[in-house]
């Protein structure tokens, strides 16, 4: 299972990975970005099974990010 | 014959009295008081001149009793056309600032005002040789058929006020009524005084009027005055909560926590400017006062810290003080502050750079907040509306507090600049 976790505070992103590695299973994989912009480019084309994403960032926030 | 005569007498100098101890007061109480507004100046030497006319009839009641001659007639009379007509002077410059003209109105009305004054003062020196307005013969004073003329200054003035109040649109109806009775009793003073000859009737008629324009003018701009303060405290009080954003104390504290295994130094750090950003937002609901700059930045600081620990090297801040040796109200920079970092820099990827400079000038002090974010398209944005409610309400406080002028410049992708300026006198 590949999981998306984007906010743009990194201590943020620190308690979410943390939070959420506790409840997942072990063998997910973890894409962690502070910038939306670069986890949007860095993970196009793979199929990302769950994502968390910040409602407030800049350019690119949890609202407008492209279903694909 | 005789005892007509000492019935004015009497009626005159009773009014004299009571207008003296009734405009003393007044006046006693303006003279103590320590703050004054420029209106309650203007009122103050308008009622000093008015006492002082009300002394100088009364020693010449007295002194007309003993016979004072001819000429003494003419040197008293002169004195009291002469104090008229600057009590009327004085007058005015109260009602254009009360009634709060346009700067260029106000101008011309100043200039009409003192110049029509000098004209009639020296139509009151000319009229001891020509006896335009009076004479005086065996011990007794007589009006001349022209001496209507002497009341042109008043009459220019009276009707200046009742026009300019009765169109202003800043007056209440209550403040434009009050100006038109003081306008109209000296007219039916002089008609009562045609019946009733030798009663001092207009300088009754004085003491009604002033008392008017004082309970209802000064008491009136007291109230206002009163209530634009608690008006000032609640703008103050609504900023204060608005700025306490639950987004921002849950984030911060939730960071800080995270902190504490990884660095706890660095959230002990990020904990006293919590503490520091705290104190200061909750000590202004109850400090009206202006407080210094320095505590503002102070203010400042803590929050830019917390702000970079959230988002680390995208928010960067630098500090250009040249002078810290002013006051400004609380609350007032660092909403300024707080808005360009989360509206202008946070809006960019790669964040941005947050410049606060302050210096001064020869008449101000200023402060500005610049920054190289996303910016924004000043044709859209309206500040009346509640989407701005912060740079609005600051814009309000400072110019109620301090008189202070705020402005703001954006361009798109460019960034934004919003400067305030604090005049010097009033700091």
């Amino acid at each position: 299972m590949k999981v998306l976790l984007v906010d743009d505070e990194q201590l943020q992103l620190l308690r979410l990975e943390t939070a959420v590695k506790k409840v997942l299973p072990r063998d997910c994989e973890f894409f962690s970005f502070v910038n939306p912009v670069q986890a949007a480019e860095s993970v196009a084309g793979q199929e990302i099974d769950l994502a968390f994403l910040d409602i407030e960032m800049p350019v690119l926030n949890g609202s407008s990010w492209p279903k694909s | 014959m005789r005892r007509i005569m000492s019935n004015n007498a009497i009626f005159n100098a009773t009014v004299c009295i009571i207008g003296i101890l009734i405009l003393g007061i007044h006046v006693i109480n303006l003279l103590v008081k320590k703050e004054k507004r420029k209106d309650e100046k203007l009122l103050q030497d308008f009622f000093l001149f008015t006492v002082l006319h009300f002394a100088t009839y009364l020693t010449f009641i007295f002194l007309k009793l003993k016979g004072i001659g001819d000429a003494g007639i003419i040197a008293f009379y002169t004195v009291f056309y002469i104090m008229n007509n600057l009590e009327v002077f004085f007058l005015f410059r109260y009602a254009h600032i009360y009634i709060e003209l346009e700067p260029k109105k106000a101008k011309a009305f100043s200039v009409l005002n003192v110049s029509v004054l000098v004209v009639f003062l020296v139509l009151d020196l000319v009229n001891i040789f020509t006896g335009i307005f009076f004479t005086a013969s065996g011990g007794e004073y007589l009006r001349s058929s022209t001496m209507i003329l002497s009341q042109g200054y008043q009459f220019v003035v009276l009707a200046s006020i009742f026009i300019l109040s009765a169109t202003s649109k800043k007056l209440t109806g209550g403040e434009k009524t009050a100006f038109a009775l003081y306008c109209v009793l000296p007219l039916v003073a002089i008609v009562l005084q045609n019946i009733f000859k030798g009663y001092a009737i207009g300088y009754a008629s004085i003491i009604i009027a002033i008392e008017i324009l004082f309970l209802f003018l000064n008491v009136k701009k007291n109230m206002i005055l009163q209530q634009e303060e608690e008006k000032n405290k609640e703008a103050q009080i609504k900023i204060m909560l608005s700025q306490i954003q639950p987004h921002f104390v849950y984030n911060s504290l939730s960071s800080i926590s995270t902190l504490i295994p990884i660095d706890p130094v660095k959230a002990q750090a990020a904990l006293d400017n919590f503490t520091e950003y705290l104190r200061h937002n909750i000590s202004s609901l109850t400090e009206t006062r202006l407080i210094s700059f320095e505590e503002e930045l102070k203010h400042i600081e803590s929050y830019v810290a917390l702000e970079k620990m959230r988002f680390g090297d995208r928010v960067k801040v630098v500090y250009d003080i040249r002078t810290t040796d002013f006051y400004v109200p609380p609350l007032c920079i660092q909403p300024i502050v707080e808005n360009a970092i989360k509206h202008g820099i946070l809006k960019k990827l790669e964040g941005g750079c947050l410049t606060l400079r302050t210096y001064e000038t020869a008449d101000f002090f200023v402060v500005e907040v610049l920054d190289d974010g996303v910016g924004f398209c000043m044709e859209e944005i309206d500040f009346k509306g509640n989407r701005h409610f912060g740079i609005n309400n600051i814009k309000y406080r400072l110019e109620k507090t301090c008189g202070g002028e705020l402005t703001v410049l954006s361009e798109i992708d460019k960034g934004t600049q919003v400067t305030v300026r604090l005049r010097k006198k009033a700091n």
